[in-house]
């Protein structure tokens, strides 16, 4: 347990706390119904019971809080108190807040002030940071690089040579995702509901972009590139690597669901999804987590570890 | 797929990618159908010219062992083992005819590897 172990616990908890005893102090001063919704243009538009704002962020973070903390596996409890609660707890923070300030003194939820749009997305950008810092504050204080394998991965690499891999997995589950998608964008443009359909049709995309990942993994170091037109692409210098392992059961929740999770950069931690099982896992420097979902992950950890020696 | 090159040996490059590529693919670790890397990834990434993974990609074709489709890249036949016997089997009948042996010797010859 180290020093900094209290922070996340705090936020997650003291957010909701916090709006649960402004609403308590604000009771008499607040109208019923109360206002619970705004429209785009920042006006009121949705009323609810005054209880239920006052409640509403506690009992959000405390049910997520409770799925993630069942969700048994260490992985996913560390990810979620250390980052996504705390982002979690001061997004119920801020919009509680807000929400209950707009409704004081108004005479209806009618009355209630503007809540501008800028408003919300400024809370919601400042609860990620915040998530973000936290994240960073915890990790770098304590170790998380899990305990070294007993006999490192070797493709027996011989002095001379040079090897390469290339593999590329697909997800043949995410084209399930596509028929219905397209239906909806076409159904959508066909009722001339054109900004569902452009929505429909950019989650298309990125889901299509889902289907197959490439890897490459060579002298260089270690290139992912996405879906079948191979774009967008990430890479990860051979310099950056510490160690390469490959293992049998990764789990998308550990790394924060499917798809590419989690951001090397913010969080120290990412990750390319696409199913559950074998997996090429890298350890980088400054103690960051790179994973990715391959087949023969064990020929690229191998070559990578062989080329580190070198 | 791992592809190792030994540039100090005497095979040359381009046969040795080729072998690299054929065992991958007689193993079945590519399915039928699957696509391989493009040339100039391959060539990229173990540092070799495009043209002797273009060369390596060629002598597979040649063997029936990938298809060469525009807009599809180099593709794994379907049955690349069965395929590649086809080929050798018919190899060894050309050699055997050029040498004058009669139907019956070569079916003999090869039952007695069996």
């Amino acid at each position: 347990m180290n020093r900094w172990r209290w922070l996340p616990v705090a936020l997650t908890v003291l957010g909701p706390g916090a709006v649960v005893a402004l609403g308590v102090a604000w009771w008499s001063r607040l109208p019923e119904p109360v206002a619970t919704h705004w429209g785009f243009s920042g006006r009121p538009d949705g009323h609810g019971p005054r209880w239920l704002l006052v409640l509403l962020p506690a009992l959000i973070v405390s049910g997520t809080t409770a799925v993630a903390a069942r969700g048994g596996r260490r992985g996913v409890r560390s990810v979620w108190f250390t980052g996504l609660g705390p982002t979690l707890g001061s997004i119920g923070l801020g919009v509680g807040v807000l929400a209950l300030h707009a409704n004081l003194e108004a005479e209806t939820w009618r009355d209630a002030k503007n809540v501008s749009l800028a408003a919300f997305l400024g809370i919601i950008a400042a609860a990620a940071l915040v998530g973000a810092g936290v994240r960073r504050a915890v990790r770098s204080s304590e170790s998380v690089r899990s305990s070294a394998p007993r006999a490192a991965a070797s493709a027996q690499l011989q002095a001379n040579e040079r090897a390469a891999f290339i593999g590329t997995t697909r997800a043949r589950w995410t084209l399930w995702l596509l028929a219905p998608l397209i239906a909806v964008a076409v159904v959508a443009a066909l009722a001339h509901a054109f900004v569902t359909a452009a929505i429909t049709v950019a989650s298309a995309a990125l889901v299509a972009n889902l289907t197959s990942v490439r890897v490459r993994a060579d002298g260089h170091g270690v290139r992912v590139a996405f879906g079948p037109l191979g774009v967008p692409r990430t890479s990860i210098p051979l310099n950056d690597i510490v160690h390469a392992r490959s293992i049998q059961d990764l789990e998308p929740m550990e790394w924060g669901g499917w798809g590419y999770r989690g951001s090397l950069a913010v969080m120290g931690r990412a990750a390319v999804v696409l199913r559950r099982g074998e997996a090429l896992v890298l350890d980088l420097t400054r103690d960051r987590s790179f994973a990715v979902t391959i087949d023969h992950a064990d020929q690229a950890a191998g070559l990578l570890n062989d080329l580190l020696r070198r | 797929m791992l592809v190792r090159v030994d540039p100090a040996s005497s095979v040359p490059l381009y046969g040795q990618v080729a072998a690299q590529v054929r065992g991958t693919i007689l193993r079945g670790e590519i399915g039928a159908g699957e696509r391989l890397p493009p040339a100039r990834e391959l060539a990229d990434a173990l540092d070799l010219n495009m043209h002797t993974v273009l060369r390596a990609y060629a002598e597979l074709r040649d063997e029936g062992l990938v298809e060469l489709r525009r807009g599809r890249g180099v593709t794994v036949v379907a049955a690349p083992a069965k395929t590649r016997v086809r080929h050798l089997v018919s190899d060894l009948v050309v050699e055997a005819r050029r040498l004058g042996l009669t139907n019956r010797e070569v079916q003999a010859l090869v039952r007695e590897q069996l």
